[in-house]
């Protein structure tokens, strides 16, 4: 009953070929449609910083459910609570660095310079 | 291009100023006497093999706190030097220091208080109260856990050996860049500095993770979250906040390093560096790191003040969420430490109403615990005396925070005395009052004896003193305009009266830690009289007083079982038992000295790193990963404690405390 | 991943038999390492704050757009996301106790990300020969440091791989080893998943 056995682990384990297989095509497509708009340069550039950074995310999405398993933790979800947390303070952390630089920057260099 | 096997380490590196040769010889001596009096009477066997490689975190969290109160006298004396500094040190006299040596002592007091002293003492009661409090037998990952404190020993080891080897760094406990850049303080200082933090910091995020799953996973049956003792919920927010803001700090001190090391640009101040960079991002992880530290104070006195109310709690669901508010909102204040650095302000203003808001969950907390004493019969010990002293000063600390969280308030007093009173008050008016509170209530517990109350309550009345003394007329020089890390003014200012009270109010202090230091000594003399057989001698709440002291080895005979909180003071109270279980075998973990290499070899690498003696200090790395893979490849490391010696200590210890309950 | 908290039945006595030290080990261990690995995200996301403020700080000299070549991000981007794909086919082996499925994917995972670590250090060398080297720019510190950071815990990646596989030869699939398999694979993932924010916010906004 206390014994940690081996098939107890794998039995448990959630990944599949057909995960791994999705993944990595979604993955692939991903990738090539973010390499092409760039190479190609089909849209204007602040469309394209848009598209490029959206499949970022949606990739990242891609490969943290099926290569990572993320949203598939069993109760009681600490590993899903632990990366939610630490995407709030990425966000918290990275939005906040990047508002005090810009806006330290723009009152050092004035609205003229470059950073 | 030769190669030169000492790297930059030259004879001058042995040079020291009067004082500093002082501080050495000193420290060379006590090593030597240390080390003599282990040999006399050859306690090296039991050293290595009872405290040194043992995975209990019971003796590792005493290791950590013995390494806290050495790291303390260090700091101390830095203070009083600053003290004496600065009430000598006026018009045509410039005391007894260089100005160059008196940046070093400001920049060694800030760095060991907090980071050895602070988190020492924090990590280790953390290490000897979380298993017991949860009703488990150990931490999740043992052997982790003796790694983590020896990188901190380690860390606390090349801090002293930067008093003999060279100079420390001379930038302020923070190392505020471009300052730090190699262009400015091109010697070995700052890289000390550096790398004490960097394999503290390691230690610590380990240290950090290992809780976190102890906590998450370990705890005994019925203990839901809603039923863990506050002490526990304090320190999985601290550890939290570890988790998540310390990697900030291992990034950032990398950089300095590369940009000092490889001559890269991050924070210089020329190709195309950005020095403000450097201080958002250490901030970023200062904020919360101030937070590590006092979460688990609050969590100690929401033990000790039920206990010495004789009364559960009061809020203890709100406590729990001021706790998880506090945590969270750490994350959205780190601006209020540089106001004045030239944000705009919608920027500053964000950031000021954050700070303020994070006020309000901190004084829930400060009135749930006077709510618990309304009401209650309250016991004067001295832990509670600490608790006192602590809701005065870390009250008025808090309060002169939220005077300098509005920005024109900070614009006129920011880096001035006004700011040490502060965080002084936060430091050791929290902090370090807390441990004190932490170490007078638990020290029976872990010891089996206890200390002379007495003495305990002239310490206290000294520090009490001693603190009001010596910082509040730091506020008065605040406003009066001096600035912090000052080693020399002018008669005219008119400050040199308040720098001869507080540096009184040092001295008093000092007899305070002297009296500590006596009361220590004498009660380990006077062990045998003062024994505590029952292990409860508070009349706690908690599991911990459940077990005999010192506790064995593998806390709990039988895992307890948890219906409600406080189960201890039911069962004691409501005459409800623990279901009886036939004795069983305990698996514990075997002693390794694998952390000890690890904490030697890091030793030799910061050491190395430091110097620029790269061929040593790729020797020790590799011999790092050596010692990890030897560790994972090896058998498995586990020792049985056979179910008849556990009879046989269960049966003492009842017997014992039978004996002295009349 | 299990969260199961097993005790000890209290209907068993001490009969001689011990207790298993592994109680819960693998959901403990498994939780303990995604945590280490949400250090390691925070601790990149500092990394890529620091390019995001001082990425345009080319001190005069180059900028990305200048020097960065898609065709070798490209390159890099695939072998480690194939490289990820055969890591995922080493632990659904094990999963059916395959060995030699099992040790052809560790191999060509390894393969893959030693294909990586070459064509970035081709990419260093080329940049370093051509005189960009991290100490001309806050831009090209930012950039080395990153990119280099990623490459340097692929090499631990690598180093771990073959430690791991070397004890799978020797001991077999066992608790331990498996549990050690899962944890590199997470490790592994996690390294691809930091290199999609790398090519795409640093090499593709970059040109």
């Amino acid at each position: 009953m206390h014994k940690e056995s081996l098939q107890q682990i794998q039995k448990e384990w959630h990944g599949s070929y057909k995960a791994y297989a999705i993944g990595f095509a979604l993955s692939l497509l991903l990738t090539l449609i973010a390499f092409a708009i760039v190479i190609t340069k089909a849209t204007s550039p602040q469309l394209q910083s848009y598209i490029v950074v959206a499949l970022a995310f949606t990739q990242a999405i891609v490969q943290s459910f099926f290569f990572l398993h993320v949203g598939r933790s069993s109760y009681p979800y600490w590993e899903d609570i632990a990366f939610g947390f630490m995407l709030l303070v990425l966000v918290i952390i990275t939005g906040g660095s990047l508002w005090i630089m810009f806006d330290l920057n723009n009152r050092v260099m004035g609205t003229m310079g470059g950073m | 291009m030769t190669v030169n096997i000492f790297g930059r380490l030259k004879l001058e590196a042995f040079h020291h100023e009067a004082s500093q040769n002082f501080a050495v010889m000193m420290m060379v001596l006590s090593g030597i006497a240390i080390i003599g009096l282990l040999t006399y009477f050859r306690l090296w066997r039991w050293l290595w093999n009872d405290w040194f490689t043992s995975c209990d975190p019971k003796r590792i969290g005493v290791m950590y706190i013995a390494v806290a109160l050495l790291m303390f006298f260090k700091g101390f004396v830095d203070a009083l030097m600053m003290r004496l500094q600065q009430a000598l040190s006026v018009g045509s006299s410039h005391g007894f220091i260089s100005a160059d040596h008196f940046q070093e002592v400001f920049s060694a007091h800030g760095t060991t208080m907090i980071f050895f002293v602070a988190m020492g003492s924090v990590f280790g009661v953390m290490n000897l109260l979380i298993p017991l409090q949860i009703g488990a037998r150990d931490v999740a990952f043992p052997f982790l856990n003796s790694v983590g404190f020896w990188l901190f020993a380690s860390s606390a080891t090349l801090s002293m050996t930067s008093l003999a080897i060279g100079k420390f760094s001379a930038t302020g406990w923070l190392a505020y860049s471009p300052l730090s850049g190699i262009e400015f303080s091109p010697g070995e200082g700052v890289d000390y500095w550096i790398w004490i933090l960097q394999i503290a910091g390691i230690g610590t995020t380990l240290s950090a993770i290992n809780f976190m799953v102890t906590i998450l996973k370990m705890r005994c049956p019925g203990m839901t979250f809603m039923k863990m003792p506050i002490f526990v919920w304090s320190c999985l927010c601290s550890v939290v906040l570890v988790i998540f803001a310390f990697p900030i700090l291992t990034a950032t001190l990398a950089m300095l390093t590369l940009d000092r090391d490889l001559g890269m640009h991050f924070f210089t101040a020329g190709g195309g560096g950005n020095p403000m960079l450097y201080i958002n991002l250490i901030w970023a992880w200062g904020h919360p790191e101030v937070y590590i530290l006092i979460l688990p104070v609050f969590g100690i006195f929401s033990e000790v003040v039920p206990t010495f109310c004789e009364k559960r709690l009061f809020g203890y669901a709100s406590m729990v969420w001021a706790l998880v508010l506090i945590t969270f909102l750490s994350f959205i204040v780190w601006v209020h430490h540089f106001f004045t650095m030239g944000a705009s302000p919608p920027v500053n203003a964000f950031f000021a109403v954050m700070t303020k808001l994070i006020a309000i969950p901190t004084g829930v907390k400060i009135f749930n615990w006077l709510f618990t004493k309304f009401r209650g019969r309250v016991h004067f010990d001295s832990p509670m005396l600490w608790f006192f002293s602590f809701l005065l000063n870390f009250s008025i600390g808090g309060m002169t925070g939220v005077l300098l969280s509005a920005p024109p308030v900070d614009f006129q007093v920011h880096n001035s005395l006004f700011l040490i009173a502060h965080f002084h008050g936060m430091a050791i008016g929290g902090v370090l009052f807390g441990f004190f509170c932490a170490f007078t209530y638990w020290f029976p517990k872990f010891s089996g004896f206890r200390l002379s109350e007495k003495l305990n309550r002239i310490a206290f009345g000294c520090w009490f003193l001693g603190f009001l003394i010596a910082f509040m007329p730091l506020y008065m020089l605040g406003f009066m305009g001096a600035t912090r890390r000052l080693d020399h003014y002018d008669v005219e200012t008119g400050w040199h009266p308040l720098f001869l009270l507080a540096g009184f109010g040092a001295l008093i202090i000092l007899a305070g830690v002297l009296v500590q230091m006596y009361g220590l000594l004498k009660a380990i003399i006077d062990r045998d009289k003062n024994r505590d057989l029952s292990g409860d001698p508070w009349n706690g709440r908690t599991f911990e007083w459940s077990v005999p002291s010192p506790p064995p080895e593998y806390n709990f005979a039988s895992i307890p079982k948890v219906n409600q909180r406080d189960q201890f003071w039911a069962d004691k109270h409501l005459h409800t038992v623990q279901p009886t279980r036939a004795y069983e075998d305990i698996l514990m973990p075997k002693n390794t000295a694998v952390g000890v290499y690890i904490g030697v070899l890091s030793l030799i690498f910061g050491f190395a790193m430091v110097w620029h003696m790269y061929w040593l200090a790729a020797i020790s790395f590799i011999a790092i990963i050596a010692c990890v893979i030897a560790r994972v490849s090896g058998e498995d490391e586990h020792a049985v404690i056979p179910a008849s010696k556990v009879e046989a200590m269960e049966s003492a210890y009842l017997r014992a405390k039978m004996g002295e309950v009349k | 991943m299990t969260s199961l908290t097993i005790y000890h039945d209290p209907e068993i006595g001490s009969e001689g038999h011990i207790p298993d030290p592994h109680q819960d080990t693998f959901a403990k261990t498994t939780l303990g390492f995604w945590l280490y690995l949400m250090t390691d995200c925070v601790l990149f996301g500092s990394l890529f704050i620091t390019y995001a403020v001082l990425h345009k700080s080319t001190f005069g000299g180059p900028t990305s757009a200048e020097l960065f070549d898609l065709k070798t991000a490209f390159l890099e981007t695939v072998l480690l996301l194939v490289s990820s794909v055969t890591c995922g086919f080493a632990v659904l082996s094990s999963l059916k106790n395959q060995r030699t499925q099992l040790f052809l994917s560790l191999m060509a995972t390894f393969a893959l990300g030693v294909s990586f670590l070459m064509v970035e250090m081709h990419e260093f060398h080329m940049l370093l020969q051509e005189g960009h080297g991290w100490d001309k720019s806050a831009f090209l510190s930012a950039f080395f440091t990153l990119i280099g950071t990623h490459g340097l815990h692929i090499t631990f990646g690598l180093l771990w791989l073959i430690v791991m596989a070397m004890q799978i030869y020797f001991s077999g699939i066992t608790v331990a080893t498996f549990r050690r398999l899962v944890l590199f694979s997470m490790f592994w993932h996690f390294l691809d998943l930091i290199w999609i924010f790398i090519y795409s916010f640093v090499y593709l906004l970059g040109v």
